[in-house]
């Protein structure tokens, strides 16, 4: 199972590919919205993570995503 | 039509594909983006040193095919010509108020249609489906794929809020496109309308589709630039091509009150369907002919004012019989008479912006006096007698021409186009 900063490093480069931009400077605590990710381009990358790392993310645990750290700590829950 | 743009395997622009066609070049070659090895052809007019970074991001430019980087690209050259190049700054909701175009955004729509769509995103993710799964297809596969991302695209750009839409008919499409745009602007839906067609469609499961109809030519006495060849004797199937045209269909008393340069107009359009069969044309041409037909009646005028026709003539063995059994039968024994010219014989066939592209060198041959030649034409098929091919740039000093186009399911459209 990943750790968080695996995963962190994980959504950096699967971001920075989807996007065409660096994302470098993404923290945990980095609001989504802020980072200037449309909401497909975000589930892109969710569904780049899902395939990479062989896990399912429900819809349900997309909705209240407010932060990077939301969703690793999402994928995490899921991986155990 | 007030103006014009165009992409194209002579030329990525207008200007550069005009001097190419008059100078009678090809833009056929051998396939050399993916491999030929299995495939009934291995040619193709394929557009050449083309950047779409130039008009989108990366990122778009990933989401969006080949062929909306095309068809964005024609439409930007068109409204330029036009002096309507103004894009919405994208950070500020549309409105009519908010938009920079000097017309009113809410009458200008955009039917620059394609056949096929983006078939290379299509082979992508369907290919990456197969290889990591259902989860790694991008969410962008669909707006990638429909059919009219390329006018939503062209609308987004301006802030369009007009009528836009994306008509197919196969080959046809370009000039459905602008004959319905026609419509639309005579019905009073629209003053503007951005019109055209694009197509991007080259990829090894197209070539094979085609191929394995027996549709395809091949290169001939080892030259790729000698496949097309309407109307030849030894022509033997069309060449895929890419590409897009655009042309900027204006009502004419909108036009005139803007100071607009008005570079000729669309005199008369006709539509038809042969309902017979899912590829082969109607064997006299029949649903041509009437689309001719319509499209001269519909300007006023009688098959004696044409005085050039840029038909559709792909080199197929029974696609360009049964083109000229239409021709004959509108035009009579005067056919031997009206110069004729096949803009594919250079650009093979560029499917759905066929159509845009070849009624683009209509017009500027009407514009100019002077008609680009018809290539690889050795030895005329015993069929088209009375076919007055221009095998050279002829000076031609006409009003209006004809153009006609058809297609799979078959779909006719002829254009009667008039010079300024």
């Amino acid at each position: 199972m990943a750790d968080q900063t695996d995963l962190l490093s994980l959504f950096k480069s699967i971001a920075s590919h989807v996007d065409k931009r660096s994302f470098d400077d993404v923290t945990p605590a980095s609001v989504i919205t802020e980072l200037g990710i449309d909401s497909l381009s975000m589930m892109q990358i969710v569904g780049e993570m899902e395939t990479e790392l062989g896990v399912m993310i429900p819809d349900e645990d997309l909705v209240d995503l407010r932060t990077v750290g939301d969703l690793v700590s999402k994928i995490q829950a899921r991986q155990a | 039509m007030t103006g014009l743009g165009a992409v194209t395997p002579l030329g990525n622009d207008v200007q550069t594909t005009w001097a190419a066609l008059l100078a009678g070049r090809s833009g056929v070659s051998l396939i050399t983006e993916f491999s030929t090895e299995k495939l009934r052809s291995d040619i193709a007019a394929s557009v050449k040193g083309f950047d779409p970074t130039a008009l989108m991001s990366a990122k778009e430019a990933e989401i969006h095919g080949r062929v909306n980087h095309f068809a964005l690209a024609a439409a930007v050259e068109a409204m330029r010509a036009a002096g309507l190049d103004h894009p919405r700054d994208p950070e500020v909701a549309t409105s009519p108020e908010t938009t920079r175009l000097p017309v009113d955004p809410t009458r200008v729509g955009c039917l620059l249609s394609t056949g096929q769509g983006a078939v290379d995103i299509f082979e992508q993710q369907i290919l990456k489906s197969a290889e990591r799964g259902p989860r790694s297809v991008s969410p962008y596969f669909i707006p990638g794929v429909m059919l009219n991302g390329v006018s939503a695209l062209i609308s987004m750009r301006y802030g369009l809020m007009g009528p836009s839409y994306n008509i197919a008919s196969a080959c046809a499409t370009g000039t459905h496109s602008i004959a319905t745009s026609a419509l639309l602007i005579e019905a009073g839906e629209a003053d503007v309308m951005v019109a055209g067609g694009a197509e991007a469609a080259t990829r090894m499961n197209t070539v094979a589709g085609f191929g394995n109809a027996r549709a395809l030519a091949r290169s001939v006495d080892g030259a790729p630039e000698k496949a097309s060849r309407p109307f030849d004797k030894r022509r033997q199937g069309f060449v895929m091509g890419e590409g897009a045209g655009a042309l900027v269909l204006e009502e004419e008393q909108h036009a005139l009150a803007r100071g607009a340069t008005i570079l000729g107009y669309v005199s008369g359009f006709g539509m038809t369907t042969d309902g017979e069969h899912i590829t082969r044309p109607h064997a006299d041409g029949l649903g041509l002919r009437l689309a001719m037909s319509r499209a001269i009646a519909r300007a006023g005028i009688t098959p004696g004012d044409i005085g050039y026709i840029n038909p559709h003539a792909t080199s197929t063995t029974h696609g360009d019989v049964a083109e000229y059994a239409a021709l004959h039968a509108v035009f009579g024994e005067r056919l031997a008479e009206v110069p004729v010219s096949a803009t594919k014989s250079m650009l093979g066939h560029l499917l759905g912006a066929a159509g845009a592209v070849e009624s683009i060198a209509t017009l500027l041959g009407l514009r100019e006096g002077r008609i680009h030649p018809s290539i690889n034409v050795d030895e005329l098929g015993e069929e088209f007698v009375h076919l007055r091919l221009a095998t050279e740039a002829l000076r031609v000093d006409a009003r209006y021409a004809l153009k006609c186009s058809a297609g799979f399911g078959g779909h006719n459209c002829a254009l009667v186009l008039e010079r300024a």
